[in-house]
């Protein structure tokens, strides 16, 4: 016989009763070990019978536990009342313990993300500090910059004096290094100019007075230490700094000038 | 599917694997003893004595040899039978009336089950009067196939078919 055929002959029914002849009862142990699926057959055919025999079956006394544990001379006493209680009290242990877990996750999601938030703001800031840093040091670069045109042996300084009708205050100084045919003008002096109007600098020659505009300052206001170099000179003697109107002047407006300086 | 680790344990003498056991197998061996007894009074004094059994004769069960479930089954009947053999028995039942497992399963019986069981009791109420009569005999009283067969006055050859296909029509309740 095959296991199918085993499996609906009725035998593995009359093996889960008890029924069999002692031969016939060994015969299907050796079965159910051997083939699965008459293993599955025979607990099948077992839950069904309990299941009937549950349903037959009353309501056992509360006692009859204890008295049976008592019997076997047990000292476990009957757990059932005890083990639903206790059971009742995991439960709460339990959700408690997951309302924790969860407000735990959430406390931490939480923190995480205000975390995030404090990272990008720090962030932020290293980034202005780092942009501070760099114009510092665009800045001590400047003037650096400037110190070593100062020191430098070809620099030769030169004042040039504030206008006394038009500005008596204002004052100037040039540093002319003719080895490179250049000049720096410190117009640190200067006073802030009017809207709409911007300094002009200019090279004179004296003898004839020959004005030539070396430089129309439009930047001045944003220019952070007011000196400004100018290259490629012509011959000066003088250097005057006149107010004109935005764009410049082609010749310098005289009763606009602001300071004046021979070199 | 049997739990052969308490199994293992009860064997050993562990209490607590006992009670485990009794606890997953108690309700339908109290089931088994009513049909024979048919008194739950007396019912559950077998059942106390099943049980004693099961815990001193323990290490005689050898699962290569059965289901535990059988071996269980096998005390219980064996208990209840001799409680109905006994001369005390007969002297103080009134149930003599009750024929099969069925009337445990009417209708009226136990309302406190009546909602659960609704599946394996419209089942058993499809079962032909020979279905009823085959599993009480061999399932309840563990009667052989022959004793089954004279008793039903049905051919020796029938008996293991005809239940097989009576237990299929209640398993088509698990099924469902």
């Amino acid at each position: 016989m095959k296991p199918q055929d085993y499996i609906t002959s009725g035998l593995l029914e009359l093996y889960v009763y008890g029924v069999l002849d002692k031969h016939e009862n060994e015969q299907i142990s050796s079965l159910i070990n051997k083939y699965p699926e008459i293993r599955v057959e025979v607990e099948d055919i077992e839950l069904i019978l309990m299941e009937l025999s549950t349903e037959i079956s009353p309501a056992a006394s509360p006692q009859l536990k204890s008295s049976v544990l008592k019997a076997i001379g047990s000292t476990e006493v009957d757990e059932a009342p005890r083990t639903s209680r206790s059971l009742s009290v995991f439960g709460v242990i339990g959700w408690a313990a997951s309302l924790l877990l969860l407000g735990g996750i959430l406390w931490l999601f939480n923190l995480n993300s205000n975390l995030e938030t404090e990272v990008q703001v720090s962030n932020a800031n290293l980034d202005t500090l780092e942009e501070q840093l760099n114009q510092k040091e665009r800045v001590i670069a400047n003037y650096e910059s400037t110190l070593e045109v100062v020191r430098d042996k070809d620099v030769t300084a030169y004042s040039l004096p504030g206008n006394e009708p038009v500005a008596p205050d204002a004052y100037a100084k040039a540093f002319l290094d003719k080895k490179n045919n250049k000049v720096y003008l410190d117009l640190a002096g200067l006073p802030k100019p009017p809207k709409g109007m911007v300094y002009q600098v200019w090279s004179l020659k004296l003898d004839p007075l020959t004005p030539t505009s070396i430089a129309v300052l439009d930047q001045f206001n944003s220019d952070q230490d007011k000196i400004f170099e100018i290259s490629n000179l012509p011959e000066t003697e003088a250097f005057g700094v006149t107010l004109e109107p935005e764009g410049g002047s082609k010749s310098p407006t005289l009763e606009q000038l602001y300071v004046l300086g021979t070199v | 599917m049997q739990p052969d680790f308490l199994i293992e344990r009860l064997q050993n003498k562990d209490e607590k694997a006992f009670a485990k056991l009794y606890d997953l197998y108690s309700e339908n061996i109290l089931g088994v003893i009513m049909t024979i007894v048919k008194d739950q009074n007396i019912a559950e004094e077998v059942m106390q004595d099943v049980f004693v059994k099961v815990w001193n004769k323990a290490q005689t069960y050898n699962k290569s040899k059965g289901r535990f479930f059988t071996w269980l089954l096998n005390i219980a009947r064996n208990s209840a039978i001799d409680r109905v053999r006994s001369k005390a028995f007969k002297n103080t039942s009134k149930n003599h009336d009750i024929e099969t497992f069925a009337f445990f399963l009417q209708d009226d019986t136990d309302l406190d089950k009546a909602s659960e069981s609704i599946g394996i009791k419209k089942f058993v109420k499809k079962l032909k009067p020979m279905c009823i009569k085959l599993i009480q005999l061999l399932y309840f009283q563990g009667f052989s196939q022959k004793e089954t067969s004279e008793s039903l006055d049905i051919p020796l050859g029938t008996v293991k078919s005809r239940n097989r296909a009576c237990l299929n029509t209640l398993r088509t309740s698990l099924e469902d």
